[in-house]
């Protein structure tokens, strides 16, 4: 099936009173950095093309939420031709609580005020947008907020990190709004995942071999399972930035410390995980992946 | 996976990497630091037979190429 929802004698502020979209039911949302879109509907149902856009990092799926309101804009009333009416105009906002996790929410945290536009997911598993017919776009936002996650009181389950979202014309939504349907696409909108963001802790390091340990940030997890051929996920450069391949690396006892052997090592030199999108680590079926930290400068001793 | 030499340990060393054979004993060591050292040595042993025969020099001595002419 392809975009449907063509509402354009809906918009608000023309009287008509019917609405298309329910916005009740929102389930979970991706912020689109600023210019991101699908080139195609197509594109929108492509795993691969997900994945690639988390891992480049212009798509930032956030958690299920755990509440969700709609903020309508002021409503005045209006005398026309049906009668006195009440009329929305401005702006609608949507704020969301989400459930988060203590790794996810410095990840989340860093997108407040982030420019961009939302893609939302619908309690159905749809992904909603605009489209001019070709492109499947996120919803423009001009703001977006999130607040710092609130840790559990005790009363309710987990932490809560509250967003709001002030959609920039909701008449463009309304009239453009474009769905890619759950029915359509083979996984679920809802599982995808953002990058965690993890870092490496180096424990030791001599002429000829590194161990560190990797783990997410926040909370210590270990990073277990990444690919252990040279050059794969981990990366070495000497302090003038010239990559050192390692000879081997392995695991130990899936304990996320890993042991590096790599010729000639020198104090200054750096070791990092690859950016996401050449992570071998990263191509998962839920899109998740691991947005190292920036380069660890070693002592060799 | 190309440049790699998959060892029965499961290690992955680089095609790049030319150890003696007392290097490559001290260097599997580390890595298999974790496993009890009956087996560590066992595996290790089965490693360098795998890596040494793959790692053979790329002209055999002894053989010389043949004249065009």
């Amino acid at each position: 099936m392809a975009f449907e929802g063509n509402c354009s004698q809906n918009l608000n502020g023309t009287g008509v009173g019917k609405i298309c979209v329910t916005w009740s039911s929102i389930a979970g949302f991706w912020r689109a950095a600023l210019g991101f879109e699908f080139a195609s509907e197509s594109d929108a149902q492509d795993l691969t093309k997900i994945q690639e856009a988390i891992q480049n990092e212009k798509l930032y799926p956030f958690p299920n939420i755990f509440s969700f309101e709609v903020e309508d804009e002021d409503t005045v009333n209006e005398e026309g031709s049906l009668g006195i009416i009440p009329i929305r105009k401005g702006k609608k906002a949507w704020n969301f609580m989400i459930a988060t996790n203590p790794y996810q929410d410095a990840c989340l945290f860093s997108q407040d005020n982030a420019s961009g536009g939302i893609y939302y997911i619908s309690t159905l598993g749809d992904i909603r947008g605009i489209t001019d017919g070709t492109a499947f776009k996120p919803i423009p936002y001009q703001l977006f907020q999130v607040q710092k996650p609130v840790e559990n009181n005790g009363a309710d389950t987990g932490n809560k990190t509250a967003v709001r979202v002030v959609v920039a014309d909701i008449n463009a939504y309304i009239k453009d709004v474009a769905i890619v349907e759950n029915g359509d696409i083979t996984w679920n909108a809802l599982s995808i995942e953002g990058l965690y963001p993890v870092q490496i802790n180096v424990q030791s390091a001599s002429a000829t071999t590194i161990v560190a340990a990797v783990t997410i940030k926040s909370t210590s997890i270990p990073v277990t399972g990444l690919d252990s051929t040279p050059s794969a996920d981990f990366i070495v450069k000497t302090a003038a930035g010239v990559e050192i391949v390692p000879s081997l690396i392995s695991e130990a006892d899936t304990t996320g410390v890993y042991t590096l052997t790599v010729a000639g090592l020198v104090t200054d030199d750096t070791i990092a995980l690859q950016p996401p999108s050449l992570m071998t680590t990263n191509q998962q079926t839920t899109g998740i992946g691991y947005k190292g930290d920036t380069p660890v400068t070693m002592t060799v001793v | 996976m190309d440049n790699v030499i998959v060892l029965p340990s499961g290690l992955k060393p680089s095609k790049e990497w030319k150890p003696t054979k007392e290097e490559f004993y001290k260097t599997l060591e580390l890595h298999l630091r974790m496993e009890p050292k009956d087996r560590r040595k066992s595996l290790i042993d089965a490693d360098w037979k795998v890596y040494s025969k793959t790692m053979k020099p790329d002209k055999p001595k002894g053989k010389k190429e043949e004249s065009p002419i």
